[in-house]
């Protein structure tokens, strides 16, 4: 969010464990706007593979919200 | 900060404490333990203390960012059951808190296991009665049982800290309810926590420093400080410790000392510089141990170190001086290792009037 008010474009990456806190964290610093990509919980010490196919799989989702605005 | 938060909001309740207490509870306003019903005569007893206006903005509390107003500090700490001579205590922490090393916003959501514990110095620990001696981070003393508490209400009600909801503290610890100490001066050997730190050893203050509970290290057998030391290095180099893997970015450790031990160390010509310096040299951990385990590579790694060579040593902080030593506690030579989060470091502040000036007393606010 810090990174977002300067005017770097960003996308923040949550596990789905905690998406409703990083929505409510935005609604209370009033960037409800801020895209953010919900990946599968957990990625602590998963399968490096695993991880790297579920992250991949939301690529295209990055790439829209960084060119969204 | 400011002028001009707004005004708490007032309601009207069956006056059983009981019910408060319900009420209290059911709208999120606590910590789970039963609430001292902040009324208005109470709220404005604890004002007496302070020269500010009540409406005065003394910090916006993340990450919801209310406006904790004097007023709405003076109400959480009547809720946390302090006197009213506590509240220039509980508003220098809220201060201390803020500031932007200490990393609030980090410390309130993190699932690491942190409490703001406060660490008091100067005369106002007399005034206030502060346990500084005997199981100084447990139950008996009503200001550190109460100043703790209160700004974790602070926390909660003004900063939006709801445990799983935005405090996402995994396992959390005791002291999340209360954490503060008062440091033994009077028995420790060495310069205390806030002289340390350029104030002024008649100064009251308070160090907020974000940590795990504290962990006991007994060591009642040693005869060298080298000894008795090591024991301590161990237990802040452990592991599981955040700071084993996180030298590369800003953060601190503390150990705690008895008063006893301290002066056996002093004895022996450890001054508290030798004591730190013997510390940051044994709690490190070689990089084979480290490599792939615990925090391994999830934040910079520290330049000094080649991550490369698993023979290499990596300290648990980026500098000796980033290692607190403060003395408190009762008879014995167990000690404390109270480790934090490794992203944030303490702050100090004086306990002050409105335009800075440091003040002698609590009672200065009322004469």
């Amino acid at each position: 969010m810090t990174l977002e008010r300067t005017g770097i474009p960003t996308v923040t990456v949550v596990t789905h464990s905690f998406a409703k806190y990083g929505r409510l964290l935005t609604k209370m610093q009033m960037m409800e706007q801020l895209p953010m990509i919900v990946i599968q919980h957990p990625i602590a010490a998963q399968p490096e593979e695993a991880v790297r196919e579920d992250v991949s799989s939301h690529y295209d989702e990055v790439i829209e919200a960084l060119l969204g605005g | 900060m400011s002028e001009g938060g707004p005004a708490a909001r007032q309601v009207d309740l069956d006056a059983s404490a009981h019910a408060i207490y319900e009420h209290y509870y059911e709208q999120g306003w606590t910590d789970g333990l039963p609430i001292v019903p902040p009324t208005e005569d109470l709220v404005d007893a604890m004002l007496r203390y302070t020269d500010r206006d009540r409406t005065e903005v003394v910090a916006d509390i993340v990450p919801r960012g209310g406006q904790a107003t004097v007023e709405k500090i003076a109400i959480n700490a009547v809720m946390a059951g302090c006197r009213p001579e506590y509240l220039p205590v509980v508003i220098t922490a809220i201060e201390a808190m803020v500031e932007p090393p200490y990393n609030l916003y980090g410390r309130q959501t993190t699932t690491h296991p942190g409490g703001h514990l406060l660490i008091i110095n100067g005369p106002v620990r007399h005034e206030l009665e502060v346990n500084c001696h005997q199981n100084v981070f447990g139950q008996g003393w009503r200001a550190n049982a109460t100043i703790g508490r209160a700004v974790r209400l602070i926390c909660i009600n003004i900063g939006g800290g709801i445990p799983a909801v935005t405090d996402m503290a995994t396992h959390g610890h005791p002291g999340k309810y209360s954490y503060c100490i008062g440091e033994d001066e009077e028995g420790s050997p060495w310069d205390p926590l806030h002289v340390e730190r350029g104030f002024d050893p008649g100064a009251s203050t308070v160090t907020a420093f974000c940590a795990e509970a504290p962990h006991n290290v007994n060591d009642m057998v040693s005869k060298t400080p080298e000894m008795y030391l090591e024991s301590g290095a161990s237990t802040m180099r452990h592991l599981g410790a955040n700071g084993a893997y996180r030298s590369g970015i800003e953060g601190e450790q503390m150990m705690v000392l008895t008063a006893e031990a301290a002066n056996w160390l002093q004895e022996r010509d450890w001054s508290k510089e030798r004591v730190r310096l013997f510390l940051f040299d044994r709690a490190q951990n070689s990089v084979g141990v480290l490599r792939d385990r615990g925090g391994w590579g999830t934040v910079k790694q520290p330049d000094f170190v080649d991550i490369n060579d698993d023979e290499a040593m990596m300290p648990i902080v980026p500098r000796p001086e980033n290692i607190m030593i403060v003395v408190a506690g009762g008879f014995g030579r167990h000690m404390s290792a109270v480790l934090s989060a490794a992203y944030n470091v303490s702050v100090t502040k004086p306990v002050t009037r409105k335009d800075g000036s440091p003040i002698a007393s609590v009672e200065d606010f009322i004469r």
